[in-house]
């Protein structure tokens, strides 16, 4: 498992290296001492150097080779390690060679090299020359020094050994002469070593020490605590004898107690110092055992198992079970390829693994329940121990939702493009630090530019679109002073007539550091959404205008019954301005009378108005009466009612003028006709009173002549029917001119057609005009007013008269008919046999006022069209195919309604 | 004095009616009624000359109408227009194609009475002048040719001799046609020739 994360030190020391704080400052005290010793010599201070105890000093050449050494141990805690081989030369080569003139008794005259005259003056075998012990102390902590930088795991194992030999070197022979149990001379020089050297040698090695902490302990067995821990252990058990012996030595020197007082004290002190050790090392090793313990329960519930090489499960952890869904012992000795459906690794594939490659893949495997995973596998195989097979470690780790939201996130990006493509945006971006622009989709393009050709910075763009648009962005000042955010900008470029509209947005940010300001902008192509809300907006102002013209006053009315507009014309019918009304209830135009009681319901169909006639309210209270028709739209996703409104005020005004008229033409019109009827009534009546007159005069002659009585008597007679006769034709007068009320009562046709013929025949203004009545009905009675039936023949028969009139190449002739009908009508018809009827008229006979005779008032049709149909009648009007005209019109008959009513 | 005829032409039964019984008054008269113009105008060719009573407004022919039918023959028909509609321009027609009188009804009986008698006189006066152009023309048409030449020279007041002059004969040949001329009509003096020849409506020419 190691194998899988390796540690730093692999990769040849290549990490900084974090130099704990205690190192330089040991190096540093170890320094100050070597500095003592050579300020020592330099001015004959002999207790500097260490010349309390014995008069036994540190050399200067030894305090040199020292103070190289911790410089050395100080560059390798640098990224200049690799200059430590070179400074380290220097103390091997001192140490070397006072060993080797000390092992071959010659002299190399490098004793006295410095301070001479200061170091002759020693009791000493050969002055200046380091000892045998400092010697080795320089020597070992050079090499610990070398093995600390060197890229072998095992060399520098070693450093540890050559500091710690170091140490226990420097203790006991540097505790000698202090504590006095040694004199120096020449025998003894082996073992001792000046308390200078001993102190820096026990500073410089625990430097070396504390320096290799940094790392972890490089391929040691996996035996459940760390590294730093067994260096500290190590020290200890080192020190720990040579304290103990030195206090023994002490006591007995100093003759504090009995010797076996001291050895059981030793003892006492021995033990407890073990039992200390051993507790101290006791809880630091549960305590990282603790922490290996979580690393191992942390790297179990990641999706981790070992295989054999044929791929039997040896280990399944937790995060496996919770990938997979198989649970360990489900999982153990099956085949992880059968098992997760992921394809087996080949021959040559584990023969690379076995080689020591990585293998690494991504494969879609599946779930205990079926489901697919995409897993990112990798593989490799491992040895711990020469003597067990190899296995291979495989480390899953589930990126189906990393491989979603990649391709997700591909799709998005795929989608992006595709619509920075299709909708022809253009993404551009800049930044101050390199002031360099760069363009994305159609952006070039869209800015006038030639692909890839724009290199400038943000002054040079500034320029294009000054040239290529006549302006720029609105960003005064240096780009410092630019505020963050949106600025959108438009750009008007004119080609050939025709305006170019560029559109897009910049936005500007502002980053944490100085001067890190940058700018992301998309463009687009805006021409023909201006041209098309160009377009919309005249299409708009004509539809406006168009819908200002319409008469009639408009109001559009949302589903909620809210007015949404109200045309000028609707202002002045209801006196309201468009601003007050403007989401109102459209409930307010209406008399609370006829006001729905729910919202107004919009018409389902489109396009079908609905017209009614009702009231509605004005501003000032008053109702009007209004014609509105409301037609449904669908405006967006909501219905919305058009409502007319025609103001009918007027209308209903001008109709009952009209009517008024039309009573009042109706009457000028009888009376117009009376005075026809009058000439013929005179004319009637002139008849009665001649004859009466005559017989009047013939009786006094004859009562003169006294003539025969019976005679007289008879003319009496005559005399008195002929005055009856005048009354008769007086009543008939007075009724006729009396405007009343239809009187329908049964009449005899054949009767009120005579007496309309004997009227005709009396007008002065038809001579030579042959007029001819062919009754063809034996049923004559008809349900009329007689005089207006009369009234309407006399005006057909003035109408033929007129018509006939100046006809001279054929006998004006006048045919009054009638003919019985199958539904209880009977037909009167008048032809005559003049020009016939314009066109004009024939198609709209009862036009009110429309004439053909020059002095007509073009009331005659209309009203008798009108007198017909009160009666239940039709009127129609034709020409006769061999010329003139025929004016029909029907009664109902009363024998036919005697039938109905039995 | 010979039967006087009353012709009355009207479409109202009573009118005609009463106006029968008021003329019979007259006496000594001959009354025939027509209901309308036309009938009267189908039998007038066989109708002894009389007095006409005629209405104006009328179906079928009118009574104007049936003047100026008649009035060609004003010696037979006398016309008075009885009418119920007094119009000056209608009562001037009716008088320019020969009516005598114009008659508003209903009018005094006595009026009417007295309009028929003048009629009846003028009828008598236009009778008596009628004969005396009827014997004047049967007398000039005994005169011969050359005669007749002669007598339109006289006519003309020209002398014998331009009148020989003219017909290319001598003036004694003149003198005997003259003397002839007045033997055959029975007079002695030149003016009683003038006389019978203007009756006869022998007119000087222009």
């Amino acid at each position: 498992m190691q194998e899988l994360n390796p540690p730093p030190q692999r990769l040849g020391g290549s990490l900084p290296v974090r130099m704990t704080p205690i190192v330089p400052a040991l190096v540093l005290a170890a320094q100050l001492v070597c500095v003592l010793a050579l300020c020592g010599w330099a001015f004959g201070l002999a207790g500097l150097s260490g010349g309390f105890f014995g008069g036994y000093r540190m050399q200067p050449l030894t305090a040199v080779a020292f103070m190289t050494i911790g410089f050395g141990i100080l560059l390798s805690g640098t990224s200049r390690r690799g200059f430590t081989g070179w400074v380290m030369a220097l103390p091997l080569l001192i140490g070397c060679s006072a060993l080797a003139q000390e092992l071959s008794g010659l002299s190399l005259g490098i004793d006295r090299l410095l301070f001479p005259g200061s170091v002759v003056h020693q009791f000493r075998s050969y002055p200046g020359r380091p000892g045998v012990l400092p010697a080795l102390g320089i020597l070992l902590l050079a090499l610990a020094s070398l093995a600390v930088i060197s890229r072998a795991p095992a060399v520098r194992r070693l450093s540890v050994v050559f500091s710690c030999v170091a140490i226990a070197a420097a203790a006991i022979s540097g505790t000698l002469l202090p504590l006095g149990m040694s004199t120096p001379g020449p025998e003894t020089r082996y073992a001792l070593m000046s308390l200078p050297s001993a102190l820096t040698i026990c500073l410089l090695a625990i430097a070396v020490v504390a320096l290799r902490r940094q790392y972890a302990w490089p391929g040691s067995p996996d035996c459940g605590f760390g590294s730093a821990t067994i260096q500290t252990c190590l020290l200890l058990c080192v020190s720990m004898p040579v304290v103990s012996a030195l206090g023994h030595f002490w006591a007995e020197r100093a003759g504090h107690a009995s010797a076996e007082m001291i050895e059981i004290v030793q003892a006492v002190a021995q033990v407890a110092l073990s039992c200390g050790l051993i507790a101290w090392a006791w809880m630091r090793i549960a305590r990282e055992s603790g922490a290996r313990s979580a690393v191992n329960l942390a790297l179990d519930s990641a999706p981790v198992s070992i295989t054999d090489v044929d791929g039997r499960i040896l280990r399944w952890s937790a995060g496996c079970e919770r990938l997979y869904g198989w649970t360990s012992e489900q999982a153990l000795g099956r085949f992880q390829q059968k098992l997760t459906g992921t394809p087996p690794i080949s021959a040559a594939g584990i023969e690379a693994l076995l080689g020591g490659a990585r293998h690494e893949n991504e494969v879609t495997a599946y779930r205990r329940d079926g489901r697919a995973l995409r897993v990112l596998h990798s593989c490799q195989a491992v040895q711990p121990r020469s003597d067990l097979p190899p296995m291979v470690v495989h480390s899953m780790t589930d990126i189906t939702a990393r491989t979603q939201a990649e391709r997700a996130v591909l799709a998005s990006d795929a989608r992006l493009s595709l619509a920075i493509d299709l909708h022809e945006l253009g993404i551009f971006e800049w930044s101050l630090a390199t002031d360099r622009f760069v363009f994305h989709g159609h952006a070039e393009r869209l800015f006038a530019l030639a692909p890839g050709a724009f290199e400038g910075g943000i002054e040079a763009w500034k320029q294009h679109l000054r040239a290529t648009f006549g302006t720029t962005f609105h960003t005064p000042g240096p780009p410092e002073t630019w505020p963050a955010g949106r600025h959108p900008f438009r750009l008007v470029a004119v080609e050939g007539g025709i305006a170019k509209v560029v559109e897009g947005t910049a936005h500007i940010h502002h980053g944490p550091g100085e001067g890190d300001i940058s700018m992301i902008g998309i463009v687009m192509d805006a021409t023909e959404r201006e041209q098309r809300a160009e377009m919309l907006k005249s299409r708009e102002s004509e539809l406006r205008s168009i819908l200002e013209t319409v008469p009639e006053a408009m109001i559009t009315i949302d589903g909620d019954g809210r007015i949404r507009s109200f045309s000028a014309t609707a202002e002045t019918l209801f006196g309201y301005a468009a601003t007050e009304v403007l989401g109102q209830d459209v409930r307010l135009l209406l008399p609370r009378y006829v006001r729905p009681s729910g919202k107004p319901v919009v018409p389902g169909q489109d396009g079908a108005a609905e017209t009614r006639i009702t009231a509605g309210l004005d501003r000032h209270g008053n109702e009007l009466p209004i014609e509105i028709a409301i037609g449904a739209a669908e405006v967006g996703n909501q219905r919305i009612a058009i409502a007319f409104i025609r103001n009918l005020r007027e209308q209903l005004a001008a109709q009952a003028r009209i009517n008024e008229l039309r009573e009042q033409l109706l009457h000028a019109s009888r009376a117009s006709a009376m005075g026809e009827m009058g000439a013929g009534l005179a004319h009637e009546l002139n008849q009665p009173l001649t004859a009466t007159s005559n017989l009047l005069g013939a009786i006094d002659l004859m009562m003169a002549r006294e003539g025969d009585p019976e005679q007289v008597r008879c003319m009496l007679e005559l005399a008195r029917q002929e005055v009856l006769r005048a009354g008769s034709i007086i009543r008939r007068m007075r009724a006729f001119a009396a405007k009343g009320e239809l009187d329908i009562q049964a009449e005899p046709l054949e009767e009120v057609i005579g007496e309309t013929l004997q009227l005709a025949r009396s007008r002065r203004r038809a001579p030579g005009v042959r007029l001819r009545y062919r009754p063809s009905v034996a049923a004559p009675s008809v349900l009329a007013d007689r005089i207006q039936i009369q009234q309407v023949l006399v005006n057909l028969l003035n109408n033929a008269f007129d018509a006939l009139a100046g006809l001279n190449d054929r006998q004006p002739e006048i045919i009054i008919s009638t003919r019985q009908l199958n539904d209880g009508h009977i037909m009167v018809s008048v032809i005559d046999n003049g020009p016939g009827l314009p066109e004009a008229i024939i198609n709209r006979p009862f036009e009110t006022f429309s004439s053909t005779k020059v002095n007509g008032m073009g009331l005659g049709l209309s009203i008798c069209r009108r007198i017909v149909e009160a009666h239940g009648g039709c009127f129609s009007l034709r020409n006769v195919p061999d010329g003139g005209a025929a004016v029909e019109f029907t009664l109902p008959t009363f024998a036919e309604l005697e039938l109905k009513a039995g | 004095m010979t039967t006087r005829r009353i012709y009355i032409v009207d479409d109202d039964l009573a009118v005609r009616t009463s106006l029968e019984y008021l003329l019979s008054m007259i006496g000594e008269s001959e009354i025939r009624c027509f209901d309308s113009g036309d009938s009267f105008l189908e039998s007038a060719p066989l109708l002894e000359p009389g007095c006409l009573l005629l209405d104006l407004q009328m179906p079928g022919a009118s009574g104007l109408q049936v003047l100026s039918t008649v009035g060609g023959r004003p010696t037979r028909f006398v016309p008075i227009v009885l009418t119920g509609e007094g119009d000056v321009s209608v009562a001037v027609q009716a008088m320019k194609l020969g009516a005598i009188d114009f008659i508003e009804k209903p009018c005094d009986h006595l009026k009417l009475m007295t309009a028929v008698e003048a009629a009846f006189t003028q009828q008598a006066a236009s009778t008596a002048e009628e004969q005396r152009k009827a014997k004047a023309i049967s007398l000039l048409e005994q005169l011969s040719s050359r005669e007749l030449d002669v007598l339109r020279g006289l006519i003309d007041g020209q002398s014998n001799k331009i009148i020989a002059h003219a017909l290319d004969i001598s003036p004694r040949t003149v003198e005997i046609y003259r003397a002839k001329l007045m033997e055959k009509l029975q007079v002695r003096s030149l003016s009683e020739v003038l006389r019978i020849a203007f009756a006869a409506g022998l007119v000087p020419m222009d």
